[in-house]
């Protein structure tokens, strides 16, 4: 027999709820952009109702660990913003043909401009040579040298100094597109 | 090649941050992200030639990006509720584990036999925990009429329970919360799809439109769950009610 216990289902029962609950939250936050701001709620209750179905159905509780639960989350959220992006393409398409104002939450001319800086870097990313490519990516999305290392399998030294270099193409790259990071 | 770190000269810390919000708040559309393939590579339970595939899309499609990102921070959160989750494991009481044998003192004997004595009691008080956390949670077993999700448990509904509605007055009631200002009610399909929401309620009473509910069979569970804005601006949620549409 193998129990869990501890914060994530101690004192509370839906103490590993809350925690997930507040995790989800942290990260939405963190990673969607300001446009879904006002859909965040609704991306976080979506996937918690999934987790606490999830959870009723499950003869064994024990066999529900806190990684297993997450990536559900996780899964369930990539889901719904796939859904939300098809929307958002209708919606477009219905602005396109009717008067309909679109409601656009965020700054426009932000999200614009975000856009276009988005565009230039995934332009100039594959310019680069592959290993520098890859290491530069992993770099841009937050990763360590060590772990951008240990994600691509290789030396920490050799991705330190991909990364170097990647990100000096990358530099001159944008700025041939007249773009000053 | 210098010994420079990434990021010296090449491009400023600043830069790099604001190229990462720059990708960060792209939200153009991408292809169809394989999530699973995703978390599996941030979580390195692919090969690294696989990883470095995934790495790939992630470089050359936002959606793919996105994906990563947020595998990653649910990832790393993931690990930390593990680590504040330890197992215990209590499939054989440790006074059964066979001693090694070699010949020690009496004194040093009399001590092991004492360790192996605390060892089994301990061993029955895991087992009395583990038991006590089992019992609690099967009391603690989902109510399939009423899903935790909030905080609060003060917004409590006013509709029975599990009831079923006519489809022209869905209406839904509840109380608490005193001090709300408004009330937002969020309405969701048995699949779990919000397909209605209202914002800035006045009174504790809201009536789902018959349109919005036109295409769910008779039967069909409704979930809904109520949020009170408060004087401060914050909001409180409570639980998810539900009930079916006749």
């Amino acid at each position: 027999m193998e129990l869990r216990h501890g914060p994530w289902a101690g004192a509370s029962p839906d103490a590993g709820l809350e925690t997930l609950r507040r995790d989800l939250g942290r990260a939405l936050a963190s990673v969607c952009p300001a446009s879904l701001a006002d859909r965040r709620d609704d991306l976080l209750q979506v996937a918690m109702m999934k987790v606490v179905e999830l959870r009723g159905r499950a003869p064994g509780r024990a066999e529900l660990t806190p990684a297993y639960l997450y990536r559900v989350a996780y899964t369930t959220l990539i889901d719904e913003l796939r859904r939300m992006g098809a929307r958002k393409e209708v919606a477009l398409e219905e602005v396109a043909e009717g008067p309909q104002q679109p409601v656009a939450p965020g700054d426009p001319e932000r999200a614009a401009g975000a856009a276009q800086i988005a565009r230039a870097v995934r332009d100039c990313l594959q310019g680069l040579v592959q290993d520098r490519r890859l290491a530069v990516t992993l770099h841009l999305q937050g990763h360590t040298v060590p772990e951008a290392a240990e994600l691509l399998g290789w030396e920490a030294k050799r991705t330190e100094n991909l990364i170097y270099r990647g990100l000096s193409a990358l530099r001159a790259c944008l700025s041939s597109k007249g773009i000053q990071p | 090649m210098s010994e420079r770190r990434p990021g010296d000269d090449t491009l400023e810390a600043e830069g790099v941050e604001r190229l990462r919000t720059a990708l960060r708040e792209d939200d153009a559309p991408g292809e169809p992200v394989d999530a699973d393939l995703v978390w599996r590579a941030v979580r390195q339970e692919l090969p690294a030639e696989e990883r470095r595939a995934v790495i790939e899309r992630v470089a050359a499609d936002p959606a793919w990006a996105q994906a990563w990102r947020l595998a990653k921070a649910m990832s790393q959160a993931a690990a930390e509720a593990e680590r504040g989750a330890p197992e215990v494991k209590a499939e054989v009481p440790a006074a059964r584990v066979e001693a090694p044998a070699k010949v020690v003192p009496l004194t040093a004997r009399r001590s092991w036999q004492g360790r192996q004595a605390m060892a089994a009691m301990a061993a029955t008080v895991v087992v009395l925990v583990g038991a006590v956390v089992v019992v609690r949670q099967q009391q603690a077993q989902v109510d399939p009429t009423r899903i935790r999700g909030g905080t609060a448990e003060v917004i409590a509904s006013r509709v029975p329970e599990a009831t079923a509605l006519p489809r022209e007055r869905f209406e839904l009631r509840w109380s608490g919360v005193p001090q709300a200002v408004s009330w937002s009610v969020q309405v969701s399909s048995e699949d779990l799809k919000v397909f209605h929401r209202a914002e800035r309620l006045e009174s504790r009473e809201y009536t789902v439109p018959a349109d919005v509910l036109a295409e769910l069979p008779s039967g069909a569970r409704v979930l809904w769950q109520v949020e009170a804005r408060l004087p401060d601006g914050s909001v409180q949620r409570g639980s998810t009610f539900v009930n079916r549409v006749r």
